[in-house]
């Protein structure tokens, strides 16, 4: 059984404890009202405007969290495939997830890719060893070229209308037995796991996790039906499709279309898992702003889970105070009272194409609304065309440890000088989204 | 229910999670008013974070990150600083039932852990997390939660074996 029941004494012994549990004397209300006081106050300490910040104008070489890291030559049998209608970052994420929880990889040249009718699709996937260096959620991975035996299987069905996945549904007794797996307010998960050969191996289990919006991913991991004896077996059972499932998350319909700007790709090789379902766009013809996010898990002490949001400001949705910055931006808020530090305005450069962008960028060390203090924000805009773009990256929860804490190191300087580019020239290359003024 | 809306979903979500919560933040203070202000902290930051916690998709992986930075950053506090001690006071009420005695060693055992391996003793245990997910929650490493879990769960199971001995004599 799962390792779980290895504590189930002591499991009833604290449930034991909560006998008499007194009835909560608050209500939600009142914390949605916490919650908004909380809210103010922070808002009230961020201040407005950018004049203080600008004046603190220091040298960007002093930059703090930036540290280069190695690129790492990764072998074409590793590379997730290009398939049309199926977000290969999102595959590479998939990818690094089952590498994260217990060290496999995928074998792309083994595996396929099908897309399925609207808008799914289907994997086969090969896992195989490989050496994993540890370092928190900076591993790297060793790849043995050519592959070599498969070590595992898995089975993943995006559905993105919902229903009960393939594997899920030839889970019938007495081969294979249902598994309530649980509710969480942002989805469900429903699972079964094979006792004996059946419509899949024995050992197999399999979770399907519906979210809200209704779509389905199911991911089923197998022994693998090649393995040579002796061969190491890296299926996972409930505990370990739980990870990845929330790890990956579910795949963006939208992501798919433009790849968020060409990032999330860049961000999956640097170890994100990007989110792709976080796009927010407003009609088309209103004022046009696109967040998103991707998440990375920290699993050492030193290193917070971490957050990147980008947010992206389309032609007439923006206005600039007299400093040129978005108004609308979290780096606007770093006028407050020592709200941010090191703060720096570079050069305006211009590319090739005769489009000048200046870069502000700022640590904060307060809390700015949603931007928790240890984050390093990048602003960059262009007046002709006008477009903005802002990365904000840092911890996802600070509560009240990271200003006690040394800065972790988010993404790299030669990293964060890439996403932008990236967003620099996938902005000037989309089509507009909103009428000019 | 008042008419304040907040953020959507954030009522209805500490609704069905709230006392989910407070069962945790109880476990990991030993005392419902601490637990009550520990969640009340919790979620009023949750609330600020809404938005991008629900756009990750990650509300009850980040709500209960919040509960336990919460109780650890309040364990910082200097008037409310925690020791681990093999000494721990009596308490001023000794509950005559038996059951009431063994919850009593059972909580002096929990509070002997550090907090730190409170949390993984109760996020692992009793929040049924994996290694890994409890390594996440608590920025740690899956070796760090693996070895602190297996001490906890060891000096907890002495307690508990002690008070069936109790219970026999």
């Amino acid at each position: 059984m799962s390792d779980l029941d290895e504590g189930r004494d002591v499991r009833e012994a604290l449930g034991g404890l909560l006998v008499g549990e007194p009835a909560a004397t608050w209500s939600p209300a009142d914390d949605v009202a916490r919650g908004r006081a909380l809210q103010r106050r922070r808002r009230t300490r961020a201040g407005v405007g950018i004049g203080l910040a600008a004046a603190a104008v220091m040298v960007l070489g002093v930059v703090g969290p930036l540290r280069p890291k190695p690129a790492v030559v990764v072998p074409p049998a590793y590379q997730p495939p290009a398939v049309q209608g199926v977000d290969q970052a999102w595959l590479a994420a998939l990818d690094r997830s089952f590498t994260a929880f217990n060290g496999p990889v995928v074998d792309w040249s083994r595996s396929t890719v099908t897309p399925t009718d609207g808008g799914g699709f289907a994997l086969d996937l090969t896992l195989v060893g490989a050496t994993v260096t540890a370092g928190g959620e900076d591993f790297t991975i060793e790849y043995a070229d050519p592959p070599g035996p498969p070590v595992a299987r898995a089975l993943v069905t995006w559905k993105p209308s919902g229903g009960e996945g393939p594997v899920l549904a030839s889970c019938a007794p007495p081969a294979c037995e249902r598994v309530d797996r649980g509710i969480s307010p942002g989805f469900v998960d429903e699972g079964g796991r094979w006792e004996a050969d059946g419509a899949q191996v024995a050992g197999t289990f399999v979770v399907d996790r519906t979210y809200g919006d209704g779509g389905t991913l199911e991911l089923a991991s197998a022994p693998h039906p090649d393995a040579v004896p002796g061969a190491w077996d890296a299926a996972i059972s409930f505990g370990g499709i739980g990870y990845v499932l929330e790890r990956v998350g579910p795949p963006s319909e939208g992501s798919s279309a433009d790849d968020i700007y060409g990032v999330t790709s860049l961000l999956a090789s640097f170890g994100w898992t990007v989110d792709g379902v976080t796009a927010e766009r407003v009609p088309e013809g209103q004022p046009t702003l696109v967040t998103w996010g991707a998440r990375r898990t920290g699993t050492t002490t030193d290193e917070a889970p971490s957050i990147l949001t980008v947010r992206t400001w389309e032609e007439s949705s923006w206005s600039a105070g007299e400093d040129g910055i978005n108004s609308g931006s979290s780096i606007s808020g770093c006028g407050g009272v020592g709200a941010c530090q090191e703060s720096a305005v570079t050069a305006t450069t211009c590319d090739a194409q005769d489009v000048c962008w200046t870069e502000s960028s700022a640590l904060v060390t307060k809390p700015i609304d949603d931007v928790e203090a240890g984050s390093w924000v990048v602003y960059r805009s262009s007046t002709a065309p006008k477009l903005a773009f802002e990365i904000v990256v840092g911890p996802e929860n600070c509560a009240e440890v990271c200003p006690t804490k040394a800065v972790p190191a988010f993404l790299s300087d030669s990293q964060t000088a890439q996403v932008a580019e990236n967003l620099q020239a996938a902005l000037l290359a989309r089509p507009s989204r909103s009428p000019s003024p | 229910v008042s008419g304040t809306a907040g953020p959507p979903d954030f009522e209805q979500y500490v609704a069905v999670r709230r006392t989910s919560l407070r069962r945790t933040a109880y476990l990991l203070c030993g005392d419902w008013d601490r637990a009550e202000d520990v969640v009340q902290d919790a979620l009023a930051r949750l609330y600020v974070h809404w938005r991008r916690a629900s756009r990750a998709g990650s509300v009850d992986a980040y709500a209960r990150r919040t509960v336990v930075n919460a109780f650890l950053a309040e364990g910082r506090r200097p008037w409310r600083r925690e020791r681990s001690t093999d000494a721990v006071p009596d308490t001023a009420y000794a509950d005559p039932t038996t059951a009431a005695d063994s919850r009593d060693e059972l909580l002096r055992a929990l509070a002997q852990l550090g907090p730190s391996q409170r949390a993984i003793v109760v996020l692992r245990y009793w929040d049924d997390l994996s290694v890994e997910e409890t390594a996440s929650v608590l920025g740690t490493s899956t070796g760090n939660v693996k070895s602190q879990a297996a001490r906890g769960l060891a000096h907890l199971r002495q307690v508990l074996r002690n008070g069936v001995e109790v219970d026999h004599e």
